[in-house]
Order: C-alpha cells, then structure tokens, then sequence
C-alpha cells in the first residue's frame, strides 16, 4: 500500500484516525496496539509472507536489544550478522550469483523478490540494536514498543530512517496535540501534492527520454532534469507524508531533506539529500571507521566504503555501485583536491557545478545498466543522433512542471512566511493545502501512473 | 492572542474529505462500464488464498477502488480540461491535440523497415489460402488497404512530432508485393488518396476512421479492381447517386471519446443512401434484423458516433438484395467495412460481412461453403501485420 492509494487515503487513514482517537489518550497502550495492527495490516497488503520477514526482523532485534544491553559485543555481532544475513539473502543473493555465473562458475540464479521496504526497517532494527549497545538508549521489555518502532507505518517502505533514540519516548509517552495534529495534516496535503503532481507528472517526461532509442543533447538534458525532479519530489514527497502523518499521530521523526537543489557542491548537497540515511552511515559505519580524524590513506578508505555502501544500498546493480563511487570521487575532490578552487568561485558558478554533478549522478541511478549509462551520457554530450523536435514536444508537454518543479525546489514556503503578515499566512496555508489535496486527488483519479521510487529499496 | 479558526477549518474539511469520499464511493451504484475509456470497470475482487497470499488481493481491491470512485468520471473529465486548456498540452490521454485535427501519438524513433517484406509475407498467408481456394469455384480475393486516420493525415502533425511518415510506403510496397506473390489484388487507399492530396474530407478530424466520402472513393477503387479482374460489370456508385445528410448531432468520435468529448473539432456525421433505393433484408448473426443500413439518434441531442454505420461491430452481417443475377461478396475486416458496406450493397446479390474480432466460426470453413464469387478484406494499415 502506498499512501497515494485510494484504499490508504479513503479507508486506512481514516479508519486508523477513528479507532486511534475514539480512545482515550490515557490509553496509551490501546493506541498503540492500533497504530500496531494497522501498520502491520499496512505492511500484509503487499504480501503475507513478507510480513512473516518482518516478524522475524522484529523478533530478532528485541532479543538482540535484550542480549546486547551493558555492551555484550558477541551479542551485537550476532544481531548485526542476522540483519545483514536477511537483508543480504533477499537483495543481493541474486546479484551475486548472476555475477558469479558471468565469471563462468557453476552456480544457479536463484529467484528472490524484493521485500518493500526491507532496507528501510532492516536499518531501523539495527539502529536499535546499536544505540542499546552503545547505552544510548534502554533496550525495550515490552515487544509490542520494537514492533510499533520498526514497523511504524508512516516511515515503513520509504523513510526516513528513523532512529529509535528519537522516538524512544514517544513510543510511550507522546502527547496528540491538535496543532501537530493539523500542521500534520498540511504536510501531508503537500508531501502528496508533490508526488502526484510533480514527481509524477515529471517521471512521465523521465521514462520518455530515458526509453527512447535516440535522444538529442537538449531532449536527453530535459529528461535528466525530468528525472532530477521526479526523484526529488517523490522521495521528499513521501517524507513530507510520512512525517506530516508521525505529527498527526503525535510522533516527531527528523527531517529528510532541506532544499537539496540549492546546494553549491557535492558535500553540500549530501548534507541537505535524504539527511536520515546520510547520518544513519555517518554514525554507525563512517565515524567507527575513524572518519576524518586518521591519516589521509584511511580517509579515502573510509569514504570510499560508505559511498560504495551508500551506492549497493539503493540496488544491487552495478549502476547503483559505480553511482555510490563517482560521488565517493567527487567528495574526495572537494574534499582534497579542488576544495580552494570551489571557495573562491561566484556563488552561481559553484550552484552550477553542484547541479551538473547531481544530474550526472542521477543519469547513473536512473539507468538499469552500464550500457545504457554510456548511451544516455553519450546523448548528452551531444554524440547521439535524436529525433528532430523531441526536445520542443518535452518542452511544450512538460514545461510547465520543470517551471513548477524548480520553484518547489526553492524555500518558498520559507520566502512567504518572511514576507506574509500572519493574518494571510493563517489562511493561506491550509488553503493552499486543501487546494492540492484536491488538485493530488484529481490526479490519482485521472493517472495510473502511480508508482512510488523509494518503495523498491 | 485570539487563536483563528483557520487550522480547525481546515482539519475539518480534511476530515470531511476523507470520509466523503470514502462514503460517497461505498454507498453510490456502481457502473460496468466507463463510457469514454470504452472498457469494462474492474469487478471486485474474489478472495483466493493464492491472491492473498501474493498480495495481489490487495491491489485488486485499490484497482477496483479507483475504477469505481465517486464522480469518476466527471473528476477525469476536469483533469482532461485542465491538460487541454490550461496547460495547453500538445498530447493528452495519448491523443496529439496541437493540429487542427486529432491523431495518434506515436514517440519519436525512426528505425529499419527491413522487417516489413517478412511480416506482409506472414499477412499474406491467410489471404493466399482463401485465394487457393477460391480459385476451385471460379472466386477471387482482394485486399483492400486504407490508412488509418494517423498516417492520412500525417502532414497535419506539428513539425516538432514523429509523424511516422517514414513507414508506410514501404509498408505498402511489401503488401504489394507479398498479396502479388498469392495472386491477391492489394488495392492501396493510402496511395490512391495521396494521388488526391488527401482530400480533407475523406476522413474524420477526431476519429480513426474516414467518412463516408472516403469510404465512397474506396468503395469506387474497390469496385473497379473486381470488374477489372474478373471481367464483370458491377454498378460503380457515384456521388451525384447518393444523397448526403449531414447529422446535427454532437459526433463524438474515437479521439475525441478519449478526451471526454471536449475537442470536437467542428466534426460532424454526414451519412449517405441512395437516391433510387436498393430493396434489401438483413441478418445479424443468423438472425432476421431491421432492413436498416444506419443506427441513427432518436433526438438531435444525442451523440452520433462512427457506429451509426450498419450499428456497429457484428460478428456476422448479411445484406441480401434479392438479385441472383449479380455476384456474391464476403467483405472480412473490422470496424472499417462498416461505412463501406452501407454503399457496396448496391453492387451485389449478397454482401456477407465478417468480423473477425466478433465472428465465433471459423472463417475458412464459411467461405468454403458459401462460395462467393468475390471476397473483399479489408483492413487499415495500423492492422496489417496484426
């Protein structure tokens, strides 16, 4: 299920809304228990017997936050290899044997489909784990607390990747405001209007250019763009509706994502992109590696294993691999090698560069394999014979949400609270957020082009 | 501070929204059908353990769902206005609307017309076997190709779209050459009517098919070819023979059905009889019908469609004019042959039409006892290697 379903927002949410609210907030235990059920039925619409997977997640990382409290490393290693066992089996195992049989070894290929999400509560299981060993956090006596915090709905397929010490406390003590409650609700209003307006109408230019048999440089460029700002405004899209909903359910998971596109280089943009993941291999792969504090050969190590991480954690495919690589590269670059360079260029220089580089990285991800990298890349530099007129045709069908698109990806919102007196900005913000509920729901009638990005990883 | 009612106005009305429609879409009667998609509304889902268990339940259910929303239609219908009139899209539900007519989007690409010998060859199979046959009872097959309205008016894309142009001439070369080769006559409309220029009224502006001033010129190239070829005499209509009437009705055609009938392009039905009336019975699938060539609208209200033409799609179709002197005809094809047979009756003792998207008997078998003198396929350039 996805939230821009009709079966999510027509009968799950409001169904989950009336059982939660009829009981009494002193019966924290009886929401929870709701919010439980409903998540676990929100996971069971995908499949049954992947919902016996996150069982078995959920069953593994409470005994492992039981064994590993007081810093009992075995039992962290256990509980680190049991994740990584399920994790690995079911995203990489075909990967690597199609690889080992390209070798010409005698291995069979076997047929392993995906979990939705697994990546995503794989990590959160994790996060638990770690932070309890660390003595971060107190591990959980009551199952029904890890259950609720790894499968926890809003958050389940998608991100963001929220660690337990953050909502630790909510899980037993949150308080449901009505102001949370409401400005909840307009971020969710938001977060689906990106993704049904913009990331999918912009996904329709994407698949466009990146399935034609020849591109010119301008249609090849528009469809990078198209697919730069499908993947942003789905991904944040989904973020702004996970967390507008964990508001209206009393929970404060942290940001994802801080205007990615306004960045001035590579770092910048990996501080401001899908900031949960970025943290979650800082603090538990980057920093225990030693980060930037060793001498410069493990600092090149040490970022190169994160990135390569990072990369075969959004796929496995080579494509995601060499994606995590080129911007391990880049980051080195700024890092060590052009870092002076890019300080003393004007600000729309270092925008520009910035914004290349994410597209070019975005080439990489989009494509489903090397080949087709070369030829995409190939098209964009202008040696790919194209059909005249095709970058007029993108232009004229989808302009006006590449317009849309970059004004989204600018803080507006930000801008017109500066400048709006509070009178205005009361009403115009739910205004506008009823507005493109409404505009969202045209959509998801009138589209069957629904797909979520981030619900594959 | 006095706090504003703002923020609870609008939990309200979010509130109110989701349960409306939630409840507005359980309690409202269901439709079958959705009209302007021309395809059955998804039925809902029959629970089976191996459904369930892969999850496709579930999405049976959400498709079911959203084909059966409240107000479906109407709330497509705006979203279809807002893409042609406010985003001025130059393709809309597939339909390319920046021309002064509507065609087919097609995407961009040229590539090799290497395949298209193979494939009229593998077209020409079944022709040739009728052909065989045929020739044991002194018949003849013919095979009648006509542009679809895409490849008719392929000029009148914009410059900056793929007008697929680049294809259809050979495409007519290789059935050429292939329905040669199993001695079918392949008489070529697209290039007949390019020979004209492509009159523009020859064909629909928010339809696939031609109209009857098109169906007339094919009727009149496909009459001459059999006279030619098996030395008859056959009635040969002309336009001073028919009476033309141009309908009222709002004509919603193909194209335009797929933009909820908000781009009409200033098309309208025009039918055609003939001013000295052919006597004639009729009968649908073995059974005795109203002797009528047209379904017309009771009122001027209502919408007319390409389907006024002999009613529509039939399996099986005898016009019988009671005239054993003149030759037999099985014309075989699709939606097509509809607004030709209302003119080729005239020529023939019998017209048999076949359908074969409808037609449950096996055509071969048909033929063999009927014995036409003539058989007639008839089939648009977008189906010819289907």
């Amino acid at each position: 299920m996805v939230f821009s379903s009709f079966s999510f927002l027509f009968l799950f949410l409001p169904a989950l809304l009336v059982l939660y609210y009829l009981q009494p907030a002193r019966w924290r235990t009886g929401r929870n228990l709701a919010l439980l059920l409903f998540s676990l039925f929100f996971y069971l619409c995908g499949g049954p017997k992947y919902l016996l997977l996150m069982l078995a997640s959920i069953l593994i990382n409470y005994v492992s936050g039981l064994l590993v409290e007081g810093g009992r490393k075995p039992a962290l290693i256990l509980s680190m290899a049991a994740n990584l066992a399920l994790l690995g089996y079911f995203k990489y195992a075909m990967f690597l044997m199609e690889n080992l049989q390209a070798l010409g070894l005698p291995v069979s290929v076997p047929t392993i489909a995906l979990p939705v999400g697994i990546s995503f509560f794989t990590f959160q299981g994790m996060s638990y784990v770690i932070d309890v060993y660390r003595g971060d956090a107190k591990a959980d006596r009551s199952i029904l607390g890890v259950a609720l915090y790894i499968s926890l709905f809003p958050q389940l397929v998608a991100g963001p990747i929220v660690r337990y010490t953050t909502v630790a406390w909510e899980l037993g003590h949150r308080q449901e405001r009505f102001d949370d409650f409401y400005a909840g609700a307009v971020r969710f209003c938001f977060g689906l209007a990106k993704k049904m307006l913009l990331a999918n109408n912009l996904g329709m230019l994407a698949d466009e250019a990146f399935s034609a048999a020849g591109l010119s440089a301008g249609a090849a460029w528009l469809g990078a763009l198209g697919y730069t700002g499908q993947i942003y405004f789905d991904f944040s899209g989904y973020s702004d509706m996970a967390i507008g909903l964990g508001w209206m359910f009393g929970f404060h998971f942290e940001e994802n994502f801080n205007y990615p596109y306004l960045s001035q280089s590579v770092s910048e943009f990996w501080r401001r992109w899908h900031m949960s993941l970025s943290g979650w291999f800082r603090d538990y792969v980057y920093i225990p590696l030693g980060g930037s504090r060793c001498g410069l050969g493990k600092q090149v190590r040490n970022v190169l294993v994160v990135w390569m991480l990072t990369g075969i954690w959004h796929g496995a495919a080579w494509n995601f691999f060499l994606w995590g690589l080129y911007f391990a590269l880049l980051l080195l670059g700024e890092r060590f090698v052009w870092k002076g360079f890019l300080t003393r260029s004007p600000r729309a220089v270092r925008h520009v560069y910035a914004m290349v580089l994410i597209v070019l990285g975005w080439v990489l991800f989009r494509c489903e394999s090397l080949s087709a990298v070369g030829s995409y890349l190939a098209a964009m530099a202008g040696f790919s014979e194209g059909a005249a007129g095709q970058g007029i045709y993108f232009l004229k069908q989808y302009g006006f949400w590449l317009l849309a698109g970059a004004a989204a990806s600018l803080p507006v919102r930000d801008w017109l609270k500066a400048k709006l007196p509070e009178q205005i900005q009361t009403w115009a913000m739910p205004a506008a957020a009823l507005i493109l509920l409404g505009f969202g729901f045209l959509q998801l009638i009138s589209s069957t082009f629904n797909p979520f990005i981030y619900y594959r990883f | 501070m006095k706090k504003s009612i703002a923020p609870k106005l609008f939990v309200g009305c979010f509130c109110v929204f989701l349960a409306g429609v939630a409840a507005l879409t359980l309690l409202l009667p269901k439709a079958d059908s959705s009209y302007y998609e021309n395809r059955s509304l998804a039925k809902a889902p029959e629970f089976t353990w191996e459904d369930f268990l892969s999850g496709e339940y579930f999405s049976q259910w959400e498709t079911y769902l959203t084909d059966h929303v409240a107000l479906r239609s109407y709330l497509m219908k705006v979203q279809t206005f807002l893409q042609l009139h406010i985003l001025h899209q130059p393709v809309v539900s597939d339909v390319v609307t920046d021309s002064d007519v509507l065609l087919g989007y097609h995407g961009y690409g040229t590539w090799s017309m290497d395949y298209a010998a193979d494939s009229a060859k593998t077209a020409a199979e079944e022709p040739g076997a009728w052909q065989a046959a045929a020739e044991d009872w002194g018949g003849q097959v013919y095979y009648l190709g006509l542009p679809e309205q895409y490849s008719y008016f392929e000029d009148r894309y914009p410059d900056y779209m793929e007008n697929r142009s680049f294809v259809y001439p050979p495409i007519e070369e290789a059935m050429e050459d292939a329905m040669g080769e199993v001695g079918v006559p392949f008489l070529s409309m697209y290039t007949r009517y390019r020979e004209e220029d492509c009159p523009r009224e020859y064909y629909f502006a928010t339809d696939h098919h031609y109209t009857i001033y098109g169906a007339l010129r094919a009727c009149q190239e496909a009459l001459a070819a059999i006279n030619d070829t098996q030395g008859y005499a056959l009635y040969i209509p002309q336009e001073e023979d028919l009476a033309f009437t141009t309908l009222p009705n709002p004509f919603l055609g193909s194209r335009n059905r797929k933009l909820f009938g908000l781009e009409d392009k200033g098309d309208l039905l025009t039918v055609a009889e003939y001013k000295e009336a052919v006597p004639f019975t009729r009968s649908d699938n073995g059974k005795p019908s109203e002797a009528s060539l047209l379904a017309l609208p009771a009122t001027e209200e209502e919408t007319v469609t390409y389907n006024a033409f002999m009613g529509g799609d039939i399996g099986e179709t005898v016009i019988d004019t009671h005239r054993e002197d003149l030759p037999t005809a099985v014309v075989i094809g699709e939606s097509f042959t509809n607004a030709l047979e209302t003119l080729l009756y005239a020529s023939f003792d019998e017209v048999h039409s076949i359908d074969p998207r409808h037609f449950t008997g096996d055509i071969s078998a048909y033929l063999a006892e009927l014995q036409p003198e003539v058989i007639l396929i008839v089939r648009d350039n977008s189906a010819y290697f289907s």
